[in-house]
């Protein structure tokens, strides 16, 4: 069921973050830096993301600093999901014939 | 398990935390720490420590909110109660303010005292014996919220009220309360047991024969 995450804004641009690069593991804070999003918003939707499973996260040993860092990334149902409702928010958007130019 | 070095401010305030939120939420703390040994500058740290807190604290508040509704555990009756309690301690409180202004002798105020603080702890005691589950105390809030809801609207009527937005949502909430401890569920759970009057089987013995 597509519709048992309520889609705001800020989960929408997270996914969008997410589906730049579908199969590759990224960083919570770099996630934050790409979407401009507080870690007090980022955090809450990852966590909902991952109770739905349309995300999953492992620990993995960071190259510049050698040390564990949380990664994630779409699973294979939040990858279709994902690209589903992007599709859905792409259709809901008016589209204008452009204007001569005068 | 997360390498961090330096425990300024920021790593403190998440590694307290960490400590204190709920098993399932441990793995998200780490993760939100680790995010620090790449994060640089004071207030860039600090500002990350303190999304992550408030998102830690959000989620634990919602785990063991849903941990307890599970156990049966409901919130209505801990919210009355408590409003009850700070509604009793709000009218104690005006009432202590009041008496240096007191300009009767003891003689005649004592009395007046007694009652007016028995008055004023009613809707407190009324609802501690709610969260003790207490079926009278259901019957009690609900006629004290319907007296103060006629003494309110009278006040209004009259212009007495210095603050009717105040008084409005005083008469809302008491409206509210008469509502949620109403329902049937809460009925059911606060049901009276009722006396089981009977009558003793000995047969009255006359006193005197005909």
């Amino acid at each position: 069921m597509v519709e048992d995450i309520r889609f705001s804004g800020t989960t929408m641009r997270l996914l969008a973050a997410l589906l730049e690069s579908p199969r590759g593991w990224q960083y919570g804070y770099d996630l934050s830096r790409r979407t401009g999003l507080k870690s007090g918003t980022l955090y809450p939707i990852l966590m909902r993301l991952t109770e739905r499973d349309w995300l999953e996260a492992k620990w993995e040993f960071d190259d510049e600093s050698g040390r564990p860092r949380h990664v994630y990334r779409l699973t294979a149902e939040g990858l279709g999901r994902a690209r589903a409702m992007e599709r859905k928010r792409d259709a809901s958007i008016p589209r204008f014939a452009p204007q001569p130019a005068r | 398990m997360v390498g961090i070095k330096n425990r300024d401010l920021s790593v403190s305030l998440l590694w307290f935390l960490h400590d204190r939120v709920p098993a399932p939420l441990v793995p998200w703390s780490l993760a939100m720490l680790s995010e620090l040994s790449v994060i640089d500058g004071f207030w860039p740290r600090l500002q990350w420590s303190l999304g992550s807190a408030t998102a830690l604290l959000t989620a634990g508040v919602r785990h063991s909110y849903a941990c307890r509704c599970q156990d049966g555990w409901r919130p209505d009756v801990p919210l009355i109660a408590g409003y009850e309690f700070l509604f009793s301690a709000q009218l104690i409180g005006l009432l202590t303010w009041q008496l240096p202004r007191l300009t009767e002798s003891w003689r005649y105020a004592i009395p007046a005292l007694i009652m007016s603080y028995g008055i004023a702890a009613l809707p407190g005691l009324l609802g501690f014996a709610l969260w003790l589950r207490d079926a009278g105390a259901r019957i009690g809030i609900i006629g004290f919220s319907i007296a103060h809801i006629l003494l309110n609207l009278e006040y209004i009527s009259r212009g007495a009220a210095p603050h009717p937005a105040l008084t409005t949502a005083r008469i809302a909430i008491d409206s509210v309360i008469i509502l949620a401890l109403c329902r049937p569920s809460l009925r059911r759970e606060f049901q009276l047991t009722p006396l089981a009057l009977q009558l003793r089987d000995e047969t009255p013995e006359r006193s005197c024969d005909v």
